[in-house]
């Protein structure tokens, strides 16, 4: 952990609780928001480079420090749900790459990239609801 | 795996929250070893017995025959 704090992304009570503090929540939105401000600076290689390494950088900053919080039944559950997230987003790639070849032949990376995540999200939450009913 | 956990934190008058914080974990993975629907590791089975002042693991796990039969 360079710049996430474990303590910002602690499950607290409530219904209400989203599983982070409001520094929690600044800090990924902070995160999310280099997204934005990428597309808005003139688009070149070496602004492409540096803003998603900056993402990147500080979204596994955040994984690892929240990663940090679980006790071990929870590490299973995250590493179980993690791989099946990973199958699921290959075969999701490679499924949605070869219907949008069939019938544009090209590949639309905005739809490729929100076909995948949407996967992976629906996949994740299903696999930990799953084994919080079970184990 | 069958567990004692209920009846000893109960004898301490011990809630689930606080028997959590004593060993670190959250308060859903209290209630999933006290319904025996998780195997806690090694580690978390002493904390537990020792939080419960108790002076053996098998005086609060209990080891089924289905137990014995599950591959590790």
């Amino acid at each position: 952990m360079v710049i996430a704090r474990p303590e910002w992304f602690k499950k607290g009570k409530g219904t209400f609780n989203f599983g982070m503090t409001w520094q929690g929540a600044v800090y990924l939105l902070a995160t999310l928001s280099l997204i934005f401000i990428g597309m808005m600076l003139p688009q070149n290689i070496i602004t492409t480079l540096t803003i998603g390494g900056l993402f990147l950088f500080l979204i596994i900053d955040a994984q690892y420090a929240s990663l940090k919080t679980m006790d071990e039944r929870e590490h299973l559950h995250y590493s179980i749900a993690m791989r099946n997230m990973a199958w699921g987003m290959i075969v999701t790639i490679v499924m949605v790459s070869l219907v949008m070849l069939n019938f544009n032949d090209e590949v639309n990376l905005g739809v490729l990239i929100v076909a995948v995540g949407l996967v992976g999200f629906i996949i994740n939450v299903t696999t930990r609801y799953k084994l919080e009913k079970s184990n | 795996m069958k567990t004692k956990i209920k009846e000893h934190r109960k004898e301490l008058k011990m809630t689930q929250e606080e028997l959590a914080e004593a060993v670190n974990v959250t308060r859903q993975t209290i209630i999933a070893l006290e319904q025996g629907r998780y195997n806690p590791s090694l580690i978390l089975a002493y904390k537990v017995t020792k939080t419960l002042k108790k002076d053996h693991i098998e005086d609060i796990f209990l080891l089924e025959n289905e137990d014995l039969n599950t591959k590790t």
